[in-house]
């Protein structure tokens, strides 16, 4: 599970029978910096990328999500998804180096 | 499985369903020598590790399903072990 923060949302006007109605939001990952400090400038290279939402997470949550193949288990049948949120952050306590 | 050091925790405002209750820490990825690669995951633990414990991560979701036998968990790293000693050889 990474985490990142949710940085926009993607509004789909084609897509798969199976994904209509269905939430994106754009989430760009955290870096290692980020978790210390949620507001630190210093930014991952890791791309963002559009992640399933059910959970209403908004502009600027921190938030959990699950990647691969168990995106797709919440479904009752198997979407094509792959990143599916998880978790919205309420406080990461971070006390690495 | 890969080789993690417990760097924190997180607490859920909202989650789904399935994760509610579950321990959830972040483990920074380590390479051989045993430093930080700067990769932080999230983990699913029921080990009780605890802060600065190097742990054994698997990023596979039956080992979430087998510990919560709840096969709708969106979950894929769990700590699988406590590490006590890694040796590499330096060849």
């Amino acid at each position: 599970m990474r985490f990142g923060k949710v940085v926009g949302n993607v509004v789909l006007n084609h897509a798969l029978s199976e994904l209509e109605g269905s939430r994106w939001i754009l989430v760009k990952p955290m870096s290692k910096a980020q978790f210390a400090d949620t507001n630190s400038d210093e930014q991952s290279n890791d791309p963002s990328l559009v992640v399933y939402d059910r959970l209403g997470a908004k502009n600027g949550d921190v938030v959990g999500f699950t990647e691969g193949g168990e995106a797709m288990l919440p479904f009752e049948e198997r979407i094509p998804i792959d990143a599916y949120n998880a978790i919205i952050v309420e406080r990461v306590n971070y006390f690495g180096d | 499985m890969i080789i993690g050091r417990i760097v924190g925790n997180i607490v859920p405002a909202v989650c789904h369903p399935g994760l509610d209750g579950v321990r959830l820490l972040l483990c920074e990825v380590l390479d051989d020598q045993g430093n930080g690669t700067g990769k932080v995951i999230g983990t699913a633990d029921w080990l009780g590790a605890g802060a600065g414990n190097t742990v054994l991560v698997v990023s596979d979701g039956d080992a979430a399903e087998a510990n919560t036998n709840d096969p709708k968990i969106p979950l894929r790293n769990v700590v699988m072990g406590i590490i006590d000693d890694v040796e590499v050889d330096e060849a």
